[in-house]
């Protein structure tokens, strides 16, 4: 798996000679409001990227620029090595899947999918064997007579992803395309579209809002916000070793405790929590920066890393802590916890668990606790 | 269960009966064998339906309808199809200002508007005649035209004109191949609809009309002379062309809507 490296100040997933998408600077303004902000980006052939963030943090508008529906005031987006900031859209090897599949009415699936490859000129004998071809990657080699219609959500969403592959692009952006799906059909979908990356080998961009699609498919996570990407990374480290607070908290949920630098050197770091002192592996720390003493940090902390009685192996921190509230789920229970002046969340399997208002031992590894700097 | 008066079933079909029974009775009247309209109806023959099919009169003024409609419909169309394209994309305050100034003429009285059009189109030297009461109609008819495609156009969805130019397709090939297609319906319900305000419309083509009259104000000259059955058999006959067509379209519409 590629690691992000820094170039020159930027944010860059790929290691290969010629990214398959590679995004530079890129700024848009809407009058006052900033919805990209200087955004760089590269993507390995291959690679299935996800970008992650709430509504309105710019993962549309970064999408839609790398399909030329987007303007960028500055910056420069290149595909396969080609610039292509100033190409019209109809130019571009890149391939959209909308949210509302923007199907063709009028035409049928057959139609829709070798629409793309109609256009490059391709003969009418080409155009069907690869619309043919196309539908059986889909596992809907019979319906090419039928109207967008007469299918069904799961079936349009095939259709549409097999329109925007026909066409053999260089990369597939994807707009939050689960969107309109129920959860069972949603879960099932992410399969077989995780499942096409990999056989087909396209690099996919993948935009969503869901924390547990980006998780669950992605190589890379690009978290956004206000514009800016926060955070890319393996999807693994987004949730342990979040950069920002933001991060932390826009993935999963997390305990997010202020903390003091007490001392950092290069194989651990010492910080402190309402007067105790804890020891941590020097990897907690997940910005590049060195930290100084006396830096104010959030140490985050899942609530899964929360044990709750048992003996802490050495170097664990300890707590006693009051059971305020517990939520069942069958297979974990939630606990708020207070310890002290803090409230946690933990989550524990039920055999595991504490009843409530019982005071309890709980603890946690300092492998599990990402140390986050902020200015 | 829930029993509905039976009052208002018989005030509908009261109702139903006052849209209708004239209609009928001037059917009937075309085929009473006697100069006159009265009843009963004593002796019947289809003399009347078939004298009027061959009335030179008759089929001069049709003839300039026809002429009338289809020049006014191919023109609120040319005017008014295109302006719906930069409407649909306005929003707000601007959009519904936009709007409000297209459908005015629709709402304007036509006794004025063709009083105004007369003296408009005679200080352009265009004469009163066939030319003069299309471009009447085509005023008339260009807001239906608009609100109609806006109709449509607000049903389909932005991504469908992005999604084929992202395959490829220029500005041309995705109006002919995704923009016009998708429109049709709304084109052709348009088109009938615009054939049918004209071809019915009586006040434009007496203010605009020259020496040969369209087929209502021939009706209408007629009519001074007193009613004779060949009248009635005409306005039927015509009646049933305009159900047939106004059906037709209204089918039509409904099946490409549901399509979609």
């Amino acid at each position: 798996m590629n690691r992000p490296y820094a170039l020159g100040g930027l944010q860059m997933s790929a290691t290969g000679p010629t990214p398959a998408i590679e995004i530079r600077g890129l700024t848009k303004r809407y009058g006052g409001h900033v919805a990209l902000d200087d955004v760089s980006l590269a993507v390995d052939t291959g690679l299935f990227v996800t970008l992650l963030g709430p509504s309105g943090c710019g993962k549309s508008t970064l999408l839609r620029a790398i399909a030329g529906f987007v303007t960028p005031d500055r910056g420069s987006v290149r595909v396969a090595g080609r610039d292509i900031t100033a190409e019209v859209p109809h130019r571009r090897p890149v391939s959209m899947v909308f949210q509302d599949y923007a199907l063709f009415p009028h035409m049928t699936v057959m139609g829709n999918v070798g629409f793309g490859c109609e256009m490059q000129g391709m003969s009418r004998a080409a155009v069907e064997r690869r619309s043919a071809e196309m539908l059986s990657l889909i596992r809907l080699p019979d319906i090419g007579d039928r109207r967008p219609d007469q299918l069904s959500g799961g079936q349009r969403q095939r259709v549409a992803l097999a329109r925007a592959l026909a066409p053999d692009p260089v990369s597939l952006l994807l707009d939050e395309p689960l969107g309109a799906l129920d959860l069972k059909l949603r879960l099932e979908m992410q399969r077989e579209l995780k499942s096409i990356q990999r056989r087909t080998g396209k690099t996919f961009i993948f935009v969503t809002h869901d924390q547990d699609e980006a998780l669950s498919m992605s190589d890379m996570v690009a978290v956004m916000r206000a514009g800016r990407i926060e955070q890319l990374d393996t999807p693994d480290r987004v949730y342990a070793r979040p950069a920002t607070t933001f991060v932390a908290g826009f993935v999963g949920a997390a305990n997010m405790l202020p903390a003091t630098v007490v001392n950092s050197d290069g194989r651990q770091i010492v910080i402190e929590i309402a007067g105790d002192s804890w020891t941590l592996p020097a990897a907690a720390a997940t910005s590049a920066g060195r930290l100084r003493p006396g830096q104010a940090v959030t140490a985050v902390v899942r609530p899964e890393a929360i044990r709750i009685g048992g003996t802490p192996p050495p170097g664990a921190f300890s707590w006693r802590a009051s059971v305020i509230e517990r939520t069942f789920f069958g297979g974990r229970v939630h606990l708020r916890l207070q310890a002290g002046e803090t409230v946690l969340v933990a989550e524990a399997r039920p055999r595991e668990c504490a009843e409530i208002s019982e005071t309890v031992a709980i603890h946690c590894e300092g492998e599990d606790v990402a140390v986050i700097a902020e200015e | 269960m829930t029993r509905r008066p039976p009052f208002l079933a018989l005030w509908f079909w009261l109702f139903v009966a006052y849209l209708f029974a004239p209609l009928v009775v001037m059917a009937a009247m075309g085929f009473r064998d006697s100069n006159f309209v009265a009843f009963p109806i004593e002796k019947w023959t289809t003399r009347w339906y078939a004298d009027v099919l061959t009335d030179r009169e008759y089929r001069g003024s049709l003839w300039i309808s026809v002429q009338v409609a289809v020049y006014s419909t191919l023109l609120a169309m040319a005017v008014g199809v295109p302006m719906a394209f930069p409407v649909a994309r306005l929003r707000g305050t601007l959009r519904a200002v936009a709007v409000a100034v297209i459908v005015l003429p629709a709402f304007l009285p036509v006794v004025v508007s063709s009083i105004a059009l007369r003296m408009f189109l005679g200080r352009i030297g265009l004469e009163p005649g066939v030319a003069a009461i299309a471009f009447g109609h085509a005023v008339g008819s260009v807001p239906f035209v608009v609100v109609m495609m806006l109709t449509r156009l607000n049903a389909m969805s932005p991504s469908l004109t992005e999604a084929a130019r992202n395959l490829g397709a220029d500005d041309l090939v995705v109006l002919a191949r995704v923009v016009l297609p998708f429109m049709a319906p709304a084109l052709f319900g348009a088109f009938l609809f615009c054939i049918l305000l004209s071809f019915e419309d009586f006040m434009r083509s007496f203010f605009l009309g020259g020496f040969d009259p369209t087929f209502p104000v021939l009706l209408f000259a007629k009519l001074r002379f007193g009613f004779n059955p060949g009248l009635a058999a005409i306005s039927s006959l015509v009646l049933v062309a305009t159900l047939f067509v106004a059906f037709y379209a209204e089918r039509f519409m409904r099946r490409r809507g549901v399509e979609r």
